[in-house]
């Protein structure tokens, strides 16, 4: 990674400069980070919604109602050039519960390295429920 | 990748609870609505109580069938022994938690018609 000069702290919006080389400084606002960690999350076999909370019938009402939030469930903390990331999730019935968390901490890994160039220091996964099947039923 | 990965797990009681659920229901031929799951400590080791009725053959026709009939897989206290060994694998399995014991209370009995199985 390049060097970096530290940015001024603009409160929960913080922001760095990652390409030192040319004038002008690149931001990167935590909301960015947050999205692209949920989206890399989300593609994880699975991971049945990322998200605290009764995600059973909630899930299901918000996802009808369009109004998914792709930053519920992920809290980030962005340094100069590192990044933390907590994210809480519902996994689904049947696989392994810690290599679920493996496979998401490896895609967020993967997502924020790539897609924002920050670099990890840690993921932490809350799984916060296991979704049995609409209504409590298990699927046939 | 080169990068190490660091960072925690936590799965939550109630993660561990669906899970139990879903697995005992599974093992018992039952919903998961009808099983009631308790955590205790147990020395410093986690014990699983499960509360749930269980599926039995329909008894007119492993009567009419002797008990060589398909559906029959012994007693009751049999059926639930073995779903017990059932339960105690998936949650260890699915979870990573080491179970220390699994204990069965059968609340009822659910009569199968048998088209489940066979």
């Amino acid at each position: 990674m390049q060097s970096h000069e530290d940015a001024p702290d603009t409160g929960t919006e913080t922001l760095r400069e990652l390409r030192p080389g040319l004038p002008g400084r690149t931001k990167i606002a935590d909301g960015v980070v947050a999205r692209i960690a949920g989206i890399g999350a989300r593609q994880v076999a699975g991971v049945h919604s990322v998200g605290a909370g009764p995600a059973r019938a909630l899930g299901a009402f918000r996802g009808a109602a369009g109004t998914t939030d792709s930053t519920a469930g992920i809290r980030v903390d962005v340094g100069a050039t590192q990044v933390a990331v907590d994210v809480s999730l519902v996994a689904s019935y049947g696989v392994p519960l810690h290599s679920v968390a493996n496979h998401v901490r490896k895609a967020i890994y993967q997502a924020v390295e790539d897609l924002v160039g920050l670099q990890v220091i840690e993921v932490n996964v809350d799984v916060t429920d296991v979704f049995i099947g609409a209504e409590g039923r298990l699927p046939a | 990748m080169t990068t190490p990965l660091n960072g925690h797990t936590r799965i939550s009681t109630q993660a561990l609870t669906s899970l139990a659920k879903a697995a005992a229901a599974q093992s018992l031929g039952v919903q998961p609505a009808d099983v009631r799951i308790d955590w205790r400590d147990d020395g410093g080791l986690l014990a699983l109580s499960v509360v749930a009725p269980m599926t039995i053959p329909d008894l007119n026709l492993v009567l009419r069938q002797g008990p060589s009939y398909p559906a029959s897989q012994g007693s009751v206290l049999d059926m639930a022994v073995t779903a017990k060994a059932a339960i105690h694998h998936t949650v260890s399995s699915l979870s990573g938690s080491r179970l220390s014991r699994v204990d069965i209370r059968v609340s009822g009995a659910r009569t199968s018609h048998g088209a489940k199985v066979q």
